[in-house]
């Protein structure tokens, strides 16, 4: 790479209206618009045109044992972040005042499994797209090094078409990515398939610029990250390959892929390793040890052509 | 008097398993009747056909793989006991294919186990209520101008305990699998039909030996064929075919042993040895000698001006074609084997071939196929080739087995670096580096094993001693290092002084050239690379375990190697997959340990799947990353100077036969690209001036250069 690109993104230019009613937050941009529940702390639907998206992304710090994640006892070691996104409360929303970058609007979470507070920062951008800045804090905390911090949403079959501007074609990883040229690529979600002998994690590309999933009108639903980010988009979800604390002489064939893409977008994921398969740790920098994570992506739906 | 009576207490308890003791749990009966190792070679007519190497094609060929009748039964107890007979009514047994693994043919269970063996662990002694016997039977003819010559029964490869017996009598019996079973049958044939009948026991004490890490699977699994030869015949070959001190030009040698199978016969005759280029007519070597007796020492040494050397980059091959005539001068047989000239040393702490330091960029390689287990096909071995060849792979450890005879004729030809390792793995007893073990109980310590042993390493070197690929022997694979292993360290340095030999297990003693640990860390890596005291290359015997989604940090692997000298690479554990192709109602699927009935058996899960490659060789995506580390070519950029920096580690070829492109692109769309060539000599570094556009600050830029064959070979497209 002769030179980093600049992440930041130029501030587009667009009329946001906000309509604020009861615990509802509509908004529109030109032909997007949206619907935040203050009481719910989420997005009820974001849409442009004919294309309707239901939810946005929700935290998902797990992934589907790898042999080498067995080895070292990963299911059980880490297995507090199996469900750690699911037992979340809600503690606050706080929507800020409509500024000349949006309209700001904080969701505050706790992780009651694990006593962490989860933060995630929306931004409802004039041009109607949605900045999304997810954040957690373990300081004083003793938990385990995390699979994944990331988020994750499901997205029905029909945006199959994944173009992406990050490291490919094949799967990367952060610990095995020096043959995966950065580039545009593309796949179908569909022709992802589990390539192991054994069902685990698969499917990852590292350093992604953005991510660009198209539906059969040729929109597309975009994520453009503010820091390089990983994603994976395919009709599976971690949960179906994840056989527990042990392995359950599990075959590509007993997996049963959904119509639906299970779209994950995380800041980082552990490492694969492969010293050995019988405990040896991905090496230290590609793991999740630090106290605190953030990190921010923008989600819009493009109509333009690939 | 108390002391007498326990002296003899003992004795008579020591004595107890002795008596009656089965054939099949002593390790010091390991073979009958069996022929020693020696070069694999069939006898042809003439030159033209021996240099084309087709054993089928000689006369003196008679394949018996094919179908034979079989009888497969769960317990030595209920074995059919005279299946030998000729006269023995086989019509309703079932019939089987050969080669093949019975397990995989239907007859009991394949079972996966890694470490742990799949019978109670009390060596040499085996569990008699589940030990699967299987019985062979089937008739051949021998063609009719075999009358005069001795006939030799080869079963290139038995799993089990195997006695073989033709037309009634016992021909001999076998321990040893992956290594060829040879028995002299000529005085059991007989004009028309002959009967030749195998029984085969799964485990025996050599089965303590046999403790590798894969599929448990038994039977005739490689050819089995009968093959003719003078009754005066060439019986083994070594041919040394070296460099002198410049690396400039041939030093051949060719040591023939003859073999007289009936002293009635004229022991004398002449000898012919030609080395020619493949596909020349043209010798660069010929002479001709008489000997009176078989007692002669028939020697042949030449220099050879200016050859063609061989190397895995430059796989130049001759034909040495061996030509014996009585004493009229009449031919009686001819054969035929390619040899490379090349050198294998340490100089300067460095694995050297022909004078260059190498970078082993390995693989361990088990005999696989997902529909027929551990047989062997030529499809197979030429779809591995390929796929490493295309992967910048130079090198395979034989992990934990010699492999079939033709492996090592076609990495000859298409040029891969073989460890050829002996067929010892005594794992579960114990082994160095892995805990405290028995050293009592264990077989590499106890002298009544060590035959055993010395006879597994010896027709490992004995049959495989031609060839140029194999540049390293090991004497096996987690086993322990008991005196056995010195002394066939010591006995493998004397037979053949024109290869290394490595054993891990020997870690950094004496009885190994290379330190070849497997799985070391990173920090003893580079504590072995910083160390000036140590005078051994390290070449890892594996690393990088490539179990599932795997392959993380290779990159860093090789910033160690490359950071010193007598660093020199390392064999991934491992190629393939060995995962058995199966079917349930959601469809077809590879099996693993566990599965194919064997739940409730020992085994270790999908622990057999480590490969870089699934069971069919469908490449797993780790395997760009491997072929991107492993690359020939280094690139590095220098901002200031605009330079891009070229470094050619290949070995023995320049980069002129390779097109090189650059792709410039600019938030990731190519904006533009050139094409160059180069012509860096190997181990050389060559700056290359590139012009790149005006690169604008917000944009994001990178810039990819490759380098790509010009001229497809049969190995590498275009």
């Amino acid at each position: 790479m002769l030179q980093e690109a600049d992440f930041a993104l130029s501030q587009n230019s667009g009329e946001l209206s906000i309509d604020e009613e009861d615990e509802k937050i509509q908004f529109q941009s030109g032909d997007i618009s949206g619907e935040f529940n203050k009481k719910r702390g989420s997005f009820s639907y974001y849409k442009k045109g004919d294309t309707r998206i239901g939810r946005l992304p929700e935290p998902y710090f797990w992934r589907a044992p790898t042999d080498n994640d067995f080895g070292n006892h990963m299911p059980s070691n880490l297995g507090v972040w199996r469900t750690a996104h699911v037992n979340k409360s809600l503690e606050e929303v706080v929507v800020g005042e409509q500024s000349k970058e949006g309209l700001p609007i904080t969701v505050k979470y706790m992780l009651k499994d694990i006593g962490v507070p989860y933060t995630l920062a929306y931004l409802i951008r004039n041009d109607g797209s949605i900045q999304v800045t997810s954040s957690i804090d373990m300081s004083g905390k003793t938990l385990p090094e995390l699979p994944r911090f990331g988020m994750r949403m499901t997205l029905p079959g029909q945006f199959d078409q994944v173009s992406y501007y990050g490291r490919g074609p094949e799967e990367n990883y952060s610990d095995r990515k020096t043959a995966s040229f950065l580039g545009i690529w593309e796949h179908k979600a569909s022709e992802q398939k589990m390539p192991y002998i054994r069902p685990q994690e698969y499917g990852n590309h590292t350093d992604t610029r953005w991510v660009k999933l198209f539906n059969e009108s040729e929109e597309s639903l975009v994520i453009t990250g503010l820091q390089p980010f990983d994603f994976s988009a395919l009709n599976i979800r971690a949960e179906d390959m994840d056989p527990g604390l042990t392995k359950k002489q599990q075959h590509p064939t007993d997996l049963s892929y959904s119509n639906d893409i299970t779209l994950h977008i995380d800041l980082l994921q552990r490492g694969l390793g492969g010293d050995t398969s019988w405990g040896a740790y991905p090496h230290r920098p590609y793991r999740l040890h630090d106290e605190k994570y953030s990190y921010s992506f923008v989600i819009t739906i493009e109509s333009d052509k690939k | 008097m108390s002391k007498k009576i326990t002296s003899f207490l003992i004795a008579l308890v020591l004595c107890l398993p002795l008596l009656g003791q089965n054939e099949w749990e002593n390790p010091k009966v390991f073979e009958r009747n069996k022929e020693a190792g020696h070069v694999d070679f069939i006898a042809y007519e003439e030159a033209a056909a021996a240099r084309k190497d087709d054993f089928g094609a000689s006369s003196n060929f008679l394949s018996l793989n094919g179908t034979w009748k079989f009888n497969y039964l769960d317990k030595p107890a209920d074995r059919p006991m005279d299946f030998f007979k000729g006269s023995f009514d086989d019509s309703s047994w079932d019939q089987i294919k050969v080669p093949s693994n019975w397990e995989i043919e239907g007859f009991g269970l394949p079972i996966y186990t890694n470490v742990t063996y799949p019978f109670p662990k009390n060596p040499p002694f085996l569990d008699n209520d589940y030990n699967p016997v299987g019985t062979y039977r089937r008739t051949f003819e021998v063609p009719a101008d075999w009358q005069d010559k001795a006939v030799i029964l080869n079963l290139s490869s038995v799993s089990g305990y195997a006695r073989i017996y033709v037309n009634g009598e016992e021909a001999g019996m076998t321990k040893v699998a992956k290594s060829p079973s040879e028995f002299d049958v000529t005085p059991f044939l007989k004009k028309g039909e002959n009967v030749i009948a195998i029984q085969i026991f799964r485990w025996h004490d050599g089965s303590y030996l046999e403790d590798q890490d894969f599929w448990r699977l038994s039977g005739l699994e490689q050819d089995v064929y009968l093959y003719a030869l003078p009754k005066v015949t060439v019986w083994d070959f070594f041919l040394k075919a070296g460099l002198d001190a410049q690396y400039q030009n041939g030093v051949f040698s060719a040591n023939i042993d003859l073999r007289s199978f009936d002293d009635q016969v004229d022991q004398a005759g002449k000898i012919k040895v030609e080395v020619l280029p493949v596909g020349s007519s043209k010798a660069v070597f010929s002479e001709e000698k008489s000997f009176s007796s078989l007692n002669d020492a028939i020697n042949f040494s030449s220099n050879i001006p200016d050859v063609a050397k061989w190397s895995a980059e430059t796989p130049n091959l001759y034909d040495c074609v061996i030509t014996l005539m009585d004493a009229k001068g009449k031919t009686t047989m001819v054969t035929s084997e390619q040899i490379g000239f090349r050198t294998v040393e340490i100089k300067d702490s460095q694995l050297m071939v022909n004078g260059m330091p190498i970078l082993v960029k390995g693989v361990n390689l088990h005999i696989h196929d997902d529909v027929l287990g551990h047989v062997p096909t030529r499809e197979m071995m030429m779809k591995d080739i390929r796929l490493m060849k295309q992967n910048n792979i130079n090198a395979v450890r034989t992990s934990h087995y010699p492999q079939n005879p033709l492996w090592y004729k076609l990495c000859d030809q298409y040029g891969l670096y073989l460890v050829d390792e002996a067929n010892i793995e005594t794992h579960a007893m114990g082994a160095t580096n892995q805990g405290w073990f028995n050293k009592e109980v264990h077989p590499a310590y106890l002298p009544e094993w060590a035959p055993a042993h010395m006879d597994r390493i010896q027709r490992l070197v004995e049959r495989d001693k031609n060839h140029p690929s194999v540049i390293i022997w090991s004497l096996g694979n987690e086993c322990g290092n008991g005196q056995v292993f010195y002394d066939g360290y010591d006995w493998i340095k004397e037979r053949d002084e024109t290869r290394l030999v490595q054993f891990e297990q020997a870690t950094e003693n004496r009885n190994t050239d290379i330190v070849c640990p497997m799985y070391p860390s990173l920090h003893h890596m580079k504590s072995y690379a910083e160390d000036s005291e140590k005078e051994r290359p390290f070449i890892m015997c594996e690393y990088s375990h490539a179990m599932g989604n795997s392959n993380g940090n290779f990159q860093e692997y090789w910033d160690i190697i490359m950071s010193s000298p007598k660093m020199q690479g390392g064999f991934i554990w491992d190629w393939v997959d060995q995962g058995l192709k199966a079917e349930d109602e959601n469809g077809t699927y590879w099996a693993y340990g566990g599965d194919l009935g064997g739940l409730n058996f020992q085994h270790d899960e999908n622990f057999c799947a480590n490969g870089l490659v699934s069971a069919n060789r469908t490449p797993h995506p780790g395997l760009v990353e491997v072929k991107k580390v492993y690359q020939n070519v280094l690139f590095s950029w220098d901002q200031k100077s605009k330079e891009l920096s070229i470094e050619n580690l290949f070995d023995f070829t320049s980069l002129s036969d390779y097109q090189f492109t650059w792709e410039l692109y600019k938030n990731g769309e190519l904006q533009t690209s050139s094409s160059f060539t180069v012509n860096t000599a190997p181990h050389a570094v060559e700056k290359q001036k590139i012009k790149l556009p005006k690169l604008k600050g917000e944009d994001e830029y990178y810039l990819n250069v490759f380098v790509r064959t010009q001229s497809a070979t049969e190995m590498i497209p275009a």
